[in-house]
Parts: C-alpha cells; sequence; structure tokens
C-alpha cells in the first residue's frame, strides 16, 4: 500500500458514506440545519482521509470558506452572470463561481449544426 | 449497501438503533434514529423533542439495516471516530 | 425466583477416541449406562465425513429404545441431586434424549500446520480439538479463536505445558484446556505421580485465570469410561472442587456446543446477526 493510497473496498464504503451523508444532510436541512452542517464534516473527514474526490453532485452542495451546507432558495443564491454560476453563500457571503463553458460551446455546436443540416436540405 | 457483513464499518447515521444491555440501567430501552457520531458517544433522537447522548463503550447495540435485518453489536468495537473505522482492524472468528 | 435450585446434572464427556462402528456403538452404549447424557467421538479429518453418517444411526438408536430400561439400568449418580448456583434456568429444561457430538481431532507437526489444519477443517465440524505437548504448538492453539479445545498441553513433558502467558491468552480467546484421564489410568507411578502435579499446575492455573477446563475420558475402549461420579472424587485429588468438577464435566462442553451452533452467525468478536 502507497502512502495516502487506500485499498478499493475502503474506497467504496467511503464514497457510500458520504452519499448518505449529504442525503441525510438535504433531508435534514428544513428542520434542523445544525445537523445537516455536521454531516458535512463528517463527509469531508472521510473524503480527506480516505483521498476520495467529492462526488460532483455534491461538490456545489456546501460552502468552501465556512464549510456550511447550501441548500438553494434558503442559505444560497444561485445566479448566472459572464458566462459562470454564481453560488453565494449567505451565511458567510463567499462567491463562488463556477463556469459553464463547456455547456455554452455545446451549445453552440448544436446551433451550427442545425444551420448545415437545413442548409443542405435547401439545396 | 449496508449489510450485515459490514455495518460496523460503515455509516450509523440515519439507522434504527435500540440500546439492550449496558452497564447504566437507565439506558437501556433507548430506542430510535442515530442522528450524530463522535469518538465515543453517539446521539438518538428517541422523539421530535428529546435526544439522548449514548456512550458506547458501556452498551450493548441492536442496529437495524435498511432492509430490515438486525445486528447486534458490542458498543466496544465502536470507540473509534466515525472515519477512522472503516479502516480499523476487527477480530475475525 | 432467585438462589439455588435443586436439579440434575447433565454430564459429557468430550474426548472418546472413534474407530469404527463396532467399537463407538459399544462405547457410546457404555457412557450411556454410566450415567453421561452426552459424548463427543473425535476422528482424524479423514474419517469423520464417513463415522458422521453412522453416528446418526447410532443416535437414534440409542434414543429409540424405552427409557424406562435406561432408568432402571443407570447409576445412582445421574439421580442424585446437586446444587448449581448459576445457569440453572437451561438445565431445568431437562431432555432425556442422548447427544452425540462428531468431532475433528488434530495432530499438528508444527504450529503453521497446526493453523492450516484448523483453516481448512473449521467449517465443516462443531467441535475441534488439537493436541499438543510442544511449547509452540501450545501457544498458537491458545492464541487461535477458532480451536475449541486444546488437549494433553503436558503431554511428553517435564512440565505442564501451560504458563500465564498461555492461560491469560486462552481465557482471552475462549480455548477450553483439557485433562485426559486416560493419561492417569496407563501410566504407571512414577509417571503418574508426574502427570498428577502437572494437572495440579493448570489447576492453579485455571484458578487465577479462569480460562474454561474440561475434563475428558480419552477412552479407546470401554474399560477407560468412569462414572461422572468417579471423575469428580478423583479432580478432588489435585485440587478442583465439587462445584469446578460440575463446571468441566457438564457446563463448560455445553457451552461450547452452544456457541458453535450460532458461530455462523457472528460476523467479528463482537457482532452477531439476531433474527427478528
Amino acid at each position: 500500500m502507497r502512502r495516502g493510497r487506500r485499498p478499493k473496498w475502503m474506497i467504496n464504503i467511503g464514497k457510500e458514506r458520504i452519499d448518505i451523508l449529504f442525503k441525510l444532510a438535504d433531508n435534514e436541512f428544513s428542520r434542523h440545519p445544525e445537523r445537516s452542517h455536521r454531516y458535512v464534516k463528517l463527509a469531508r473527514n472521510i473524503s480527506t482521509k480516505y483521498n476520495i474526490p467529492m462526488p460532483i453532485k455534491w461538490k456545489r452542495r456546501f460552502c468552501k470558506n465556512c464549510y456550511k451546507f447550501l441548500k438553494p432558495g434558503q442559505n444560497c443564491k444561485v445566479r448566472l452572470s459572464k458566462g459562470k454560476v454564481h453560488f453565494k453563500c449567505l451565511e458567510c457571503g463567499q462567491m463562488m463561481r463556477v463556469p459553464y463553458e463547456k455547456e455554452k460551446k455545446e451549445k453552440r455546436r448544436i446551433k451550427i449544426e442545425s444551420y448545415l443540416i437545413k442548409k443542405r436540405a435547401n439545396e | 449497501m449496508i449489510t450485515p457483513q459490514n455495518l460496523f464499518q460503515h455509516e450509523l447515521i440515519g439507522l434504527t438503533v435500540e440500546i439492550v444491555e449496558s452497564s447504566n440501567m437507565g439506558l437501556v430501552g433507548i430506542k430510535g434514529k442515530v442522528v450524530d457520531e463522535t469518538r465515543n458517544t453517539i446521539r438518538v433522537e428517541v422523539d421530535d423533542r428529546h435526544e439522548s447522548i449514548i456512550p458506547k463503550n458501556v452498551a450493548i447495540f441492536h442496529f437495524q439495516t435498511p432492509e430490515g435485518q438486525k445486528v447486534e453489536i458490542d458498543g466496544k468495537i465502536l470507540v473509534s471516530r466515525p472515519e477512522d473505522r472503516i479502516k480499523k482492524k476487527f477480530r475475525k472468528i | 425466583m432467585s438462589g439455588n435450585y435443586l436439579i440434575k446434572l447433565k454430564f459429557y464427556d468430550f474426548h472418546l477416541q472413534g474407530r469404527n462402528y463396532n467399537s463407538d456403538k459399544k462405547l457410546i452404549f457404555e457412557a450411556k449406562r454410566l450415567g453421561y447424557s452426552g459424548v463427543s467421538l473425535l476422528y482424524s479429518k479423514d474419517d469423520y465425513k464417513e463415522s458422521k453418517e453412522y453416528l446418526t444411526e447410532i443416535e437414534n438408536e440409542i434414543n429409540s429404545e424405552p427409557t424406562m430400561d435406561s432408568n432402571s439400568v443407570s447409576n445412582p449418580v445421574s439421580n442424585s441431586t446437586y446444587n448449581l448456583d448459576s445457569n440453572s434456568d437451561n438445565n431445568l429444561n431437562f431432555e432425556k434424549t442422548f447427544k452425540i457430538f462428531p468431532g475433528i481431532k488434530i495432530f499438528p507437526k508444527n504450529s503453521e500446520d497446526l493453523k492450516r489444519q484448523i483453516r481448512s477443517s473449521r467449517k465443516k465440524t462443531n467441535i475441534l480439538m488439537a493436541v499438543g505437548g510442544d511449547l509452540k504448538i501450545n501457544r498458537a492453539a491458545c492464541e487461535n479463536i477458532q480451536l475449541d479445545i486444546l488437549s494433553r498441553p503436558y503431554y511428553k513433558r517435564r512440565d505442564c505445558g501451560i504458563n500465564h502467558v498461555l492461560a491469560k491468552e486462552a481465557a482471552n480467546n475462549d480455548v477450553a484446556i483439557e485433562l485426559n484421564i486416560c493419561d492417569i489410568l496407563r501410566a504407571r507411578s512414577p509417571i503418574r505421580s508426574k502427570i498428577m502435579a502437572h494437572f495440579q499446575e493448570i489447576v492453579k492455573l485455571q484458578k487465577k485465570f479462569k480460562f474454561p477446563l474440561i475434563i475428558g475420558s480419552g477412552a479407546v475402549s470401554i474399560y477407560d469410561l468412569r462414572r461422572p461420579k468417579d471423575l469428580n472424587a478423583l479432580s478432588q485429588c489435585f485440587g478442583l472442587s465439587k462445584n469446578e468438577v460440575n463446571l468441566a464435566i457438564s457446563n463448560n462442553p455445553k457451552n461450547i456446543v452452544d456457541f458453535n451452533n450460532q458461530r455462523k452467525d457472528i460476523i467479528i468478536v463482537g457482532a452477531k446477526k439476531v433474527d427478528n
């Protein structure tokens, strides 16, 4: 075992545990927000200990400054501007910006393709 | 998947638990959902208002997996930080 | 309800040497006549499978006998009463069936060999016994949680084969240590006295460290078998009290069987499955 590497079964259990914790945090937020913040902390402990990257699904659901759980509409503001998604944490005021360049390019490509198809159809 | 084979390494938060035996007689019979875990204790939500903190090393627990199987666990083997429990070495039989 | 019960005890002999159908049958019937309510016959790993089949036959035969007959033959010991302060609830449900537990006996060459043999035969049987002698083997046996009984740790040795370290380990891992009465019967005077001294030493350690102790007959023929009362009287020579002997020939063997019946439910030490 190399330093920092864990066997596969440990990583699998870790992934499952992270998933369970975030689901619970999502459910509990309306009644016990302090619990969901605690669950984020536990999930981060597992992820850092076993070198497991946070799943993309849950990556945007906690603040990177104060590590609190974010629920859009309650303690989080989500806006689009300048080609980026802005997540604002209303607990500490931290702004998290995630570019959506890939999606933009995808959209552009589809648009051009549809033009080309139309052109060929006209010919 | 939480199965009886890996329950003691898996996430305890969210499972139903019942205390069947303890050196502290006041704890016996507590039943509810686990809501928090630390190195030496677990916190059980008994009903809407009440939560109780139970030390691990003096009690024997009945955990119930999401599929409904029951597992009896001696609290002494659970004593470790929740994230360390995955790599803790348990004695096989 | 608390306090002492006056009840009948059940006696088990956990070390009968099994050979073939006829001798086994004789041994079992003799054991029943002497007042035992269960015996364990031990075989080597190769003979175990076929002997298991004919043992069920013998068990059916012996239980289908009319009970009146066995009562008239049985000795006064089995009908006599004893004080037992603990675990008396289990014994109250007195069953009259005679039980036979086939088991495997291991003759290890060294400690590695012992581990390998235990691993291969653990799942096949309920009772697993290893014959000790060498100090390294004794140590490996006491440290192995999968083993049930360590037999004759004093075999061919000048001391008793167990010391305080092994005793602690055995208590920790629930490995029972067996005193073999047959060794006393067969040996002549100088060796016999030495073996008695070894027994004394083991009993001394048992009182301090509380590992389970078992007294077995090690019988090959019917003339090696003795009544429970005789064992009781003999055992007082090496320092066991009446209650401790009763534990050694009735409760400890029963605990081993009970524990092994639920062994498949146990996942690790301290965790087991429970039926709803």
